[in-house]
């Protein structure tokens, strides 16, 4: 019966039908009688609240429409009375009426509500909203009394509001509030700490707006804090507290005189939330407000619900790798199941910036891979982060003082920004002019990036400065006063604020005869403005500004107090003052108002105090368990003193900071331990691994640090590792010939059982005389050297005896076989990536034998170790692999990938040459002569080397016999005949047709036909036929223009390259084929050709095709068909997507941008509809 | 005129280091701004303008000088800066940026750094119910003010404000800081009370304070042609007028400038102003006979101690003008004759003001523990005061004014008021017989190489 009564009470008003109120009693089995006695306890019912009336057509409880209806008054039912309470609560501004009113709704409650409901389904909602509504007007109750001037009192109280439900954050609130006005600053402190930890601990979040506006102003003294007097109305109580009015803070503040740049502003953010991309740079010398629009940035992000993910750089943590990238996203990590989502897919590897220790990193290393070599892991991983983030919310992604950002993040924002097309992604930093920049290259993409906007904030106008000087000093602002403001800081508006703050703290009125006091001011240095106020303030805050200083940006309360050394409360009150006067930023944890500041404090301190301080700080640091970077950071500033302590942290710090992919900093840290000095026995690993981290970036350095291990160390193993590193690090890095010298003499030194590596190290020797285009006399007639066993020395000496054998114009069978088994179980691509593997599987691709997928494999490899070096040799040579077989399209894109990750990678003498080589000749072969030269015109002249060299200007030689220039390219061929001169397989170094090439077009055909006859004999010699075939035709060709008969070779020529991938060269042979046969056999072989010619690409040929098949009497379109023209990236995203695969499933699956992939599929679609179109 | 660098190279970089670098060096774009001082018609041409904020930077400015060869002039608002002489070799040391005042209720007593103003001091003063011997303009700096004597509208009731200095800290020739007072460096403490800047730069003052919170004050004004008739009673009244009044009788030709209020702009009046310390009836009776000369405007009432510092309508920020001054052992019917011939109707004159102020009182007697400026000797102080916005107005300013001081010569004393004194004069004439003989010896054990330039030197090179 009371589950009845209940159940009317809940829909008061409302009628409830009887078989709803059947349902709800007995939800699983109503009994047959169900009816009659839901009757019996409606009447009952009736009587016990009606007991006056008899019959069911009026009273409270009614009958009505195949139901019930319980109509009574809010006044009769206590439920509703105490929700009309609240509201009447919620309209009263006078806190003591609020309370009696509160006090009066409580007092209705009788126990729990609906008690004998518990447990009923229908009832479990009312009963949460009850019990929540009562909670809420037990914090409302306390907050009317702590209104009405109550403190001390109500602490006890509120604690065990607090302990009952600790994660509602209105009663830590409203306990802080308690304990500040009852005096108990430390404990106010102490609970907003209590409070931070627990949300932290049960919901892994932060606290909200409210609690945090809170501690900034209980740090800050807040006037805002105290009582409100009691005749003015409180604020609406029930909501939280936004951010009330402040004591004097750089946000309270105007913003003048940027009208200009705020609408600039506006437009990029609009620009790039809908996706069209955008950077934003704001740029401009210290102090000019750089920082305030940036925040501006911020608040516009606020209002449009647009997230804002936020960092700073930091002079002393230039050095934390990844410091930045972790300040902007760890904050949406925090929550696990975010986190997860956040972190899937490609996105997973970006975990290991975050936390070396996660999966990523295990599976990293479950690859095999060298440590160190992750960051093209990382950077993919974290720009899908990005990404992921972005689909959540259009996504700002704001850096303040990016000149300071360390270099792997600002590797990671450069990454992004080329890859930000599509995305609502708005990437905005702040950059300082004049400021000396390590990382000048990075900084330079980001900033001329095309997408890029530059704002630069202009000074202050008199107007701006008179505003500004009213805002904060109040008074009149004489027109002498403002104009000395004015004059003393040309407009500069930190220099103004300085000068503001100081002129406030020295009480001086805006009236003329005060404008002396100005000038007098404002000519100091902010820096000595700032002393001279600190120097002003208690001995405390002198200690807590210094300590700040020393820790830098984000310090935390409890280290600050270790530091400076007093109690938290001391600190709490000295941070007030510092806020109070501008030193100090109003916000937690702690922070200069501006890097000048923090610099002037800095800078204050004597240099050896200074470093005495860093040391302090790196100890108390590492007590609070901070992590091993935090305390490398100072420790990189401390005194040298042989401390194996400072050596094992910044060895640790080195370690974690590496498996990030933040090499750049591992490589400082162990530079700075090696100068500790490490004990004699430590050094040489430090060493090995220093050169090891420097071989990915600085190969100079590196070679020095291996060559300074190698020398040290003296267990056998690291020993020979360290000499086969530092032997193939040479071959990039060192000067001409070093590597060959060093391999010899290491090869020397080692063991004699040490045959394995041995003969890696001759593999090494051998490979590096060819590349760096050493005289190879030494043993190129010397008998094949005997490979013993399948380490991976013998894998290595195997791939570059193929290499030996191929140049040489050996038996063609012996170099595939010597090659396979290099590449037969993987071994040798674990252990050396993207030298002796490439120079194996190039052999097999000059033998014209199948690779199979192998370069595709090899790029996934790449792709999944997150191995820079090796994507980028992978991408190489899979360009210069489909080029040959006539995939021009894709193979430019490949091509033109490697030459960019390659600048990216730091590298760029020893292999950039071939794919700027490669990439002519493709863009040659496509028949885009002009292409060809504005590629070439716009490489940057750097040196080339070896063979890459020959490379490089063979193709220069090409490019001008295309474009008529047959005498410079005779001029060029001369001039490098004796580059390389040793490789006589004109598979690798077809010199005698380039030449007879040139020499056909300038009319000295004889030559050209001696010259190609020869180059026959050899290609004959060595036997694959795509080489066979292209010497046939062009000899073909040269006998057709000397006027002799060169029918034969074209046929031999076509018919053997009709069995080859080399569609290019088909094609053309095609051509002259076809140009000596009649009707259908020549209809045949031109049809035969351009197929070939569309598939590949090569536009010009198959132009060529088409105008002969015209004039045949074919109708042949001008454009290719374009079904048939996919290049095999297209062909792989059309394909998954007819598999139903996503946009963004086939970005990550190919790694390519959503924006690439998006655009390829409509431009494949808008294609496929034309042709479809077109053919109907 | 270009001012010219005299400082070498090296100095150069080490002046520049000093004061957090407020430092003014010629051609620098600062440099013109630093260097003018209150009266706008002195050109002063320092080698260099530093504005340190602390003593330790005033210390460093003194050694600096010290080592480089060059002379330092202490300098805040720049009021009375004409006597300075060139200021080729000298550091000019502002100390505008040395500002801040601390009352001490209890001890009754105000701190005062350096470039603190008069009226920054007598705001904080009233909001404990003090007041100081503050003068008649609200920024006139208290450091320059307070060692030269300091004459304002307490004066016949509490005599000079040097004479109510209690403390002065001070950085000596050697750089050293130290504290001059009744009981510390008394013979410093002394000679600082009155004998001005010549000992050493003056980093804070510390003077006792007054529990002063209102006081009967205000001003009558006839027009000019009343001029004769109202000196005449005026100058006979305050000879035998109380203690506790001091009062100022001034014929005024106010321009027409719009900032001047309505019933005075543009006009020639003869105006006595002042401030009695009693209450209202006792003030009444004092001031009836002045009263009975009908004034057109009469503002006499109960105000606010801190209003007083506006109540003489000097002209506050840097000002154009010359001025001219001369104290006077009495004025007989014929001396009236003389002043009124000289700057009243028809005398031609082009004097803003011409100006008595009335002596005697406490600031005739001699204080037990007094400094060495121990009291005006003569009943009035003379004040002639022209604008000077233009070279030709400054020197027609100099000629009226000189012709006033010199028509009143025959009842001059003997005795100069040097806080008034716009030009270099024997500065013997400062002070009494006994005090003079004590104070000229002084210079020679506190800065024997004369280092510090003061606008009085007292002893010169």
């Amino acid at each position: 019966m009371r589950s009845v009564l209940a159940l009317l009470l809940m829909h008061r008003g409302d009628v409830v039908s009887v078989d709803r109120l059947a349902d709800s009693l007995w939800p699983d089995d109503p009994p047959a009688t169900a009816a009659n006695t839901l009757q019996s306890y409606v009447s009952h019912l009736r009587r016990r609240l009606d007991p006056d009336r008899t019959t069911g057509a009026g009273g409270i409880l009614r009958h009505r429409a195949g139901g019930y209806l319980l109509d009574a008054t809010p006044e009769q039912v206590d439920a509703s009375m105490f929700e009309r309470l609240l509201q009447t609560a919620a309209q009263l501004t006078d806190p003591a009426r609020r309370r009696g009113v509160l006090v009066d709704a409580l007092a209705l409650w009788k126990g729990p509500a609906y008690a004998d409901q518990h447990g009923q389904p229908w009832a479990e909602a009312e009963i949460a909203r009850l019990d929540e509504l009562r909670q809420v007007a037990r914090e409302q109750l306390l907050e009317s009394r702590l209104a009405c001037g109550e403190s001390a009192v109500l602490v006890p109280e509120l604690e065990g509001l607090v302990a009952d439900q600790p994660l509602r954050e209105e009663r830590w609130r409203l306990l802080v509030l308690a304990l500040y006005r009852s005096g108990r600053q430390g404990d106010a402190l102490g609970a907003l700490r209590r409070a931070r930890s627990v949300l932290a601990d049960e919901l892994g979040i932060d606290p909200g707006p409210a609690l945090r506006s809170l501690e900034a102003e209980v740090l800050a003294q807040s006037p805002s804090l105290d009582t409100p007097a009691a005749t003015s109305p409180p604020a609406q109580v029930p909501q939280p507290r936004t951010r009330p009015a402040q004591p004097p803070s750089a946000d309270a503040d105007p913003l003048v005189d940027r009208d200009f740049e705020l609408g600039e502003l506006r437009a990029a953010f609009d620009d790039a939330i809908v996706g069209r991309c955008r950077a934003l740079l704001v740029e401009g010398p210290p102090g000019i407000g750089k920082s305030r629009l940036l925040s501006e940035l911020r608040t516009l992000a606020t209002r449009s619900n647009v997230a804002i993910c936020a960092a700073r750089g930091s002079e002393m943590e230039r050095e934390f790798g990844f410091g930045v990238v972790r300040q902007l996203f760890e904050p949406a990590l925090r929550d696990d199941a975010r986190r997860a989502r956040l972190l899937t897919g490609s996105a997973a590897s970006a975990a290991l910036v975050f936390d070396p220790s996660s999966d990523a990193s295990a599976a990293i290393d479950a690859l095999e891979a060298p440590r160190g070599d992750v960051s093209f892991a990382a950077l993919h991983g974290l720009y899908w982060l990005a990404v992921n983030l972005a689909e959540e919310s259009p996504l700002v992604l704001a850096v303040d003082d990016l000149h300071w950002c360390d270099s792997a993040s600002l590797r990671f924002l450069g990454y992004l920004a080329h890859r930000l097309e599509g995305l609502p992604i708005l990437i905005a930093a702040t950059l300082r002019t004049g400021e000396p920049q390590a990382d000048d290259a990075l900084l330079a993409e980001l900033a001329h990036d095309s997408n890029t906007l530059v704002i630069r904030p202009t000074l202050l106008t008199a107007d701006g400065v008179a505003e500004l000087v009213r805002a904060r000093l109040g008074g009149p602002a004489e027109p002498a006063f403002v104009n000395a403001c004015h004059r003393t800081t040309s407009g500069n508006p930190l220099l103004l604020r300085q000068l503001l703050r100081a002129l406030e703290a020295d009480g001086i009125r805006t009236d003329s005869a005060h404008a002396d006091t100005v000038t007098a001011i404002g000519s100091r240095a902010i820096s000595s403005m700032v002393l001279m106020r600190l120097r002003r303030l208690s001995a405390a805050a002198l200690s807590t500004a210094r300590a700040i200083a020393v820790l830098g940006d984000g310090a935390q309360l409890p280290v600050v107090a270790a530091l400076s050394q007093l109690s938290e409360d001391d600190v709490s009150g000295a941070i007030a003052a510092l806020v109070r006067n501008e030193i100090v930023r109003d916000e937690y944890p702690f922070g200069f108002v501006h890097p000048l500041v923090r610099d002037a404090v800095y800078r204050d301190l004597t240099p050896g105090e200074r470093e005495l301080q860093h040391e302090r700080a790196a100890h108390v640091l590492a007590e609070s368990r901070a992590t091993p970077e935090q305390v490398a950071a100072h420790l990189m500033q401390v005194p040298r003193r042989a401390s194996q302590w400072v050596v094992d942290t910044l060895t640790d710090a080195a370690r974690r900071t590496a498996d990030r992919g933040a090499l750049a900093s591992a490589v400082a840290y162990l530079a700075r331990a090696l100068e500790e000095p490490p004990p004699p026995e430590r050094r040489a690993d430090l060493l090995l691994d220093l050169g090891w981290y420097e071989s990915f970036g600085d190969g100079p350095a590196a070679v020095e640090h291996l060559r300074a291990a190698y020398a040290d160390l003296t267990d056998p193993t690291r020993r020979s590792s360290a000499a086969t590193t530092l032997a193939r690090l040479l071959v990039f890095a060192g000067r001409r010939g070093e590597a060959a010298e060093f391999a010899r003499r290491a090869a020397a030194d080692l063991p004699p059982d040490a045959v394995d590596v041995r003969q890696g190290l001759l593999g090494l020797e051998r490979i590096s005389h060819y590349m760096h285009g050493l005289d190879r006399q030494t043993w190129s007639d010397e008998a094949e050297p005997p490979i013993i066993g399948d380490g991976p020395g013998a894998l290595m000496l195997a791939a570059q005896v193929a290499w030996d054998i191929t140049i040489a114009g050996g038996r063609r069978e012996r170099a595939a076989e010597l090659a396979r088994f290099a590449l037969h179980d993987g071994k040798l691509q674990r252990v050396d990536t993207g030298l002796l593997p490439i120079v194996a599987a190039v052999v097999l691709d000059l033998a014209d034998e199948d690779l199979g997928s192998f370069w595709d494999d090899a790029l996934a490899d790449a792709h999944a170790r997150g191995s820079m070096f090796a994507a980028l040799a992978a991408h190489l040579w899979r360009g210069y692999h489909l080029w040959r077989a006539g995939d021009l399209r894709e193979a430019q894109q490949s091509l033109l990938t490697s030459i960019e990750q390659s600048e990216q990678w730091g590298n760029p003498t020893i292999g950039v040459p071939y794919g700027e080589s490669f990439t002519i000749g493709v863009l040659l072969d496509r028949g885009d002569v002009q292409g060809a030269r504005d590629f070439v015109q716009h490489r940057p002249n750097q040196p080339r080397l070896g063979d890459g060299l020959r490379l490089f200007r063979e193709s220069l030689a090409r490019l001008l016999i295309a474009e008529g220039k047959p005498d410079e390219a005779l001029a060029e061929l001369d001039s490098i005949r004796q580059l390389q001169h040793g490789v006589a397989n004109p598979v690798w170094r077809p010199w005698r047709s380039l030449r007879a090439q040139a020499l056909g077009a300038i009319g000295r055909v004889d030559e050209a036909i001696k010259l190609t006859t020869d180059e026959l004999a050899l290609a004959r010699a060595w036997g694959a036929p795509r080489l066979t075939g292209r010497t046939l035709w062009l000899l073909g060709e040269l006998r057709n223009q000397a006027g002799l008969d060169g029918r034969a070779e074209i046929r031999e020529a076509a018919d053997l390259l009709r069995g080859t991938t080399a569609r290019v060269d088909c094609a053309r042979a095609l051509l002259s084929l076809a140009r000596q046969l009649d009707g259908g056999d020549r209809d045949a072989a031109l049809f035969d050709g351009l197929a070939r010619a569309e598939k590949s690409g090569a536009d010009a040929v198959r132009s060529d095709l088409a105008a002969a098949l015209r004039s045949a009497g074919h109708p042949v379109a001008d454009q290719p068909n374009s079904a048939i023209t996919l290049t095999t990236t297209e062909r792989r995203i059309a394909a998954m997507a007819d598999s139903g695969a996503d946009v963004r499933e086939i970005a990550q699956a190919l790694f390519l941008t959503p924006h690439t992939v998006e655009i390829t599929l409509e431009s494949v679609r808008d294609r496929l509809a034309s042709s479809l179109n077109s053919s109907a | 005129m270009t001012a010219e660098l005299t400082l070498s190279d090296a100095h150069q970089q080490t002046i520049r280091t000093l004061c957090g670098g407020a430092v003014h060096l010629p051609g620098d774009p600062g440099y013109d701004d630093a260097r003018v001082p209150w009266s706008m018609t002195v050109d002063q041409r320092p080698a260099a303008v530093v504005y340190p904020a602390c003593a330790d930077e005033v210390a460093e400015v003194v050694r600096f000088a010290a080592r480089a060869g060059l002379r330092v002039a202490p300098q805040g608002t720049g009021h009375n800066a004409g006597p300075l002489g060139p200021l080729d070799d000298v550091i000019l040391l502002r100390t505008s940026a040395m500002t801040g005042v601390t009352i001490d209720p209890v001890a009754r007593t105000a701190r005062a750094e350096a470039g603190t103003l008069w009226q920054d001091v007598v705001e904080a003063a009233s909001k404990h119910g003090f007041d100081a011997l503050h003068g008649s303009s609200p920024d006139v700096g208290v450091v320059g003010y307070s060692l030269g004597g300091g004459l304002g509208w307490f004066g016949r009731q509490h005599g000079l404000q040097s004479n109510s200095v209690t403390a002065v800290e001070i950085v000596l020739a050697d750089g050293s800081l130290v504290r001059a007072d009744a009981t510390h460096h008394t013979d410093l403490f002394w000679a600082l009370r009155g004998g001005g800047g010549n000992f050493g730069v003056v980093t804070a003052i510390e003077f006792k304070l007054y529990p002063i919170e209102t006081a009967y004050a205000g001003m009558l004004i006839w027009d000019w042609s009343h001029a004769r008739r109202v000196l005449s009673t005026w100058s006979a009244w305050a000879v035998d007028a109380p203690d506790l009044i001091t009062t100022s009788f001034r014929i005024m030709q106010i321009p027409p400038l719009p900032f001047i209020p309505e019933p005075v702009r543009g006009r020639n009046i003869v105006m006595i102003n002042g401030a009695a310390l009693c209450y209202d009836e006792e003030a009444e009776a004092v001031l009836a006979p002045l009263r009975e000369l009908q004034p057109e405007i009469d503002t006499f009432g109960r105000a606010p101690a801190v209003s007083l510092t506006r109540l003489h309508m000097d002209p506050e920020g840097p000002t154009a003008g010359v001025t001219r001054t001369v104290m006077l052992r009495e004025l007989p019917a014929e001396a009236i004759d003389a002043f009124v011939a000289a700057a009243g109707p028809d005398s031609g004159s082009c004097l803003v003001s011409a100006e008595l102020r009335q002596l005697g009182g406490a600031v005739g007697r001699i204080p037990r523990d007094a400094g060495a400026l121990t009291h005006l000797e003569g009943q009035f102080q003379l004040f002639a005061a022209a604008m000077a916005p233009t070279p030709e107005m400054a020197a027609a300013g100099h000629a009226h004014a000189d012709r006033l001081v010199s028509q009143m010569q025959p009842w001059a004393a003997r005795q100069q008021y040097l806080n008034f004194t716009e030009r270099q004069v024997d500065a013997s004439t400062g002070y009494d017989e006994h005090s003079w003989l004590r104070l000229r010896e002084l210079p020679a054990r506190f800065d024997p190489d004369g280092l510090f330039v003061a606008n009085h030197q007292l002893v010169r090179k």
